[in-house]
């Protein structure tokens, strides 16, 4: 399974094994993490399990639809590296990934 | 399951609760939405007690029903730890006993994701998810395109149209597009449609079906569980048919969804997923087009300011849903003592979430009670939130961008020339016929 690592806003790390298909998100709510909240369950509604994708892992993952990007511009705190996790799905190519998750509950 | 007592500065009036608990009160929509505005205004939660129903909380705030809604394991659709006990669709008593006849006790009348509360509901809703995400959707969108001015060009024509927008044109694409991507054949969409309005308009005399006495206190059960039956029968024929030949369509995927065991889902969970998806998929996007439409046709300066800029389409939908509400409301029920917007409640209360009321909190959202394509953020809440946040969101609204794109450039006339009315219903509805004079550049 490809291991996704998490940082928290107290920088501490964590490194999670996710399935192939499921999402960032999955990842973290599915282990307890703290950090991700995920209201709306991962249906691109709410903004929060906002994370920043380092530059390299961009290209890694499907490009950001309207609807996310339409959040991400009224969630506190985003930057380009922005990206909503429930819509990062986890794939072979994901092994590796590093996600900081952000601070604030967008 | 014991519930606490009503409190009596909890108890909203009589006339007010039965406006929105049965389904009668919702043919008169000046009544019932100066009903939601006074709960908003004089009860925020009140507790409703209407012969014949469950004592329920009627929760008419934006914030309260959020708060409700982010937190599945306290106040559970199914029941928690005793599944099927609870009914999240809002019937009155001796509906819910005849549900319980006819399933051996149990109010889970489907295997659907509506009823179920985590870890089963996250696994079941595990099958199709990745499907209804919108970058997903997005390799459909032209095909959705293409089906959007078949209609257009089937329906209408160049020139003035008379017409009912509801039942000549609006409730047809939003079908269609979810029997294509679902894979029903065209010839069965007749059928699908029947099936979707005996569904929902059980407590509607004017959508009884023939052979159930109408209106006899069980009537409305019944008809759901005919629906029901006929469901199954076809659908466990698809089932079949997609496990020995697999396609390119949702129907494939459901069929094929194995447990973590490597066994199938029980035949229940995918007929639950196809019941879902048949009725849940297009009667409520038919309804927020045929209402966006109205809105358009009252408002001509909002119309000729999108047609100016078709880029306002994604915020007309918004404006759009919230306006529209098409499912009215959803029960849940707490398994634990607690609280909601800080108001005490019990184990075994029951909440009824009154979605178009939220949709006009002026706590929210501005000047609520005017229609206003370019709110934004537009914190509309017609699809709930949450986890049960409804799957289909974001097709419904790829659907009616879609439309919209192709039809509002060719309106050049809009005029409504006669009475509408509601579906009688508390739960899913919304315009029964819209009468226009629509007139369309060729």
């Amino acid at each position: 399974m490809p291991k996704v690592t998490y940082v928290l806003a107290d920088e501490s790390e964590h490194v999670v094994d996710v399935p192939l298909g499921q999402s960032v998100m999955d990842g973290s709510v599915r282990n307890n993490l703290p950090g991700i909240v995920a209201e709306c369950g991962g249906s691109c509604s709410c903004a929060t399990c906002h994370v920043y994708v380092d530059a390299e892992w961009r290209e890694a993952f499907d490009a950001a639809t309207e609807e996310e990007l339409d959040l991400l511009s009224f969630a506190d705190g985003a930057r380009d590296s922005s990206r909503l996790a429930c819509q990062l799905i986890v794939t072979d190519g994901s092994d590796g990934l590093r996600v900081v998750v952000a601070s604030n509950e967008g | 399951m014991t519930t606490s007592e009503i409190v009596q500065s909890h108890l909203v009036p009589t006339e007010i609760a039965e406006q929105i608990v049965l389904a009668e009160g919702h043919r008169d929509e000046t009544a019932l939405f100066g009903a939601y505005a006074w709960l908003r205004e004089n009860l925020p939660l009140g507790q409703s007690d209407v012969d014949g129903f469950d004592k329920l909380w009627l929760v008419s705030k934006h914030a309260d029903i959020m708060e409700i809604e982010r937190q599945p394991d306290i106040f559970t659709s199914g029941g928690g730890d005793e599944p099927g006990s609870h009914n999240p669709i809002v019937q009155n008593q001796a509906g819910d006993e005849f549900t319980k006849g006819l399933t051996g006790g149990s109010l889970r009348i489907l295997d659907t994701i509506t009823y179920l509360d985590p870890p089963e509901h996250t696994a079941v809703k595990d099958i199709a998810a990745a499907w209804f995400r919108p970058a997903q959707l997005k390799q459909w969108e032209d095909s959705i395109r293409d089906l959007a001015r078949t209609a257009i060009d089937k329906f209408l024509k160049p020139g003035v149209n008379e017409v009912d927008f509801v039942k000549d044109f609006a409730v047809y694409y939003p079908l269609h597009v979810i029997m294509t991507l679902f894979g029903v054949p065209e010839a069965d969409e007749p059928r699908m449609m029947a099936l979707t309005q005996e569904f929902f308009g059980t407590q509607d005399p004017d959508l009884a079906r023939d052979d159930v006495e109408p209106l006899s206190p069980e009537a409305a059960a019944q008809q759901w569980a005919a629906a029901i039956q006929d469901f199954f029968a076809y659908f466990d024929v698809l089932v079949e048919d997609r496990r020995a030949n697999p396609r390119d369509d949702l129907a494939t995927l459901i069929a094929s969804a194995r447990q973590p065991d490597g066994e199938y889902y029980p035949k229940t969970f995918a007929y639950g997923w196809f019941t879902a998806i048949a009725t849940a998929g297009h009667d409520t996007t038919s309804s927020t087009m045929s209402t966006t439409i109205e809105q358009l046709a009252l408002h001509p300066d909002q119309l000729a300011r999108v047609q100016a800029d078709l880029g306002l389409i994604p915020d007309l939908v918004n404006e759009g849903l919230r306006w529209a509400s098409p499912v009215k409301s959803f029960a849940r029920r707490t398994v634990v003592d607690t609280t909601v917007g800080g108001v005490p409640v019990s184990a075994g209360d029951r909440f009824m979430l009154l979605y178009q009321s939220a949709n006009r909190d002026a706590d929210v959202f501005e000047a609520p009670d005017e229609f206003r394509l370019d709110r934004k953020p537009n914190k509309q809440i017609a699809f709930g939130y949450g986890p049960h946040m409804c799957i289909g969101q974001h097709l419904a609204k790829l659907e009616l961008r879609v439309m919209f794109e192709e039809l509002l450039p060719r309106i050049s006339a809009l005029e409504i020339v006669g009475e509408r009315k509601v579906v009688q219903t508390n739960f899913v509805g919304g315009l029964k016929n819209l009468p226009v004079s629509l007139t369309l550049e060729p």
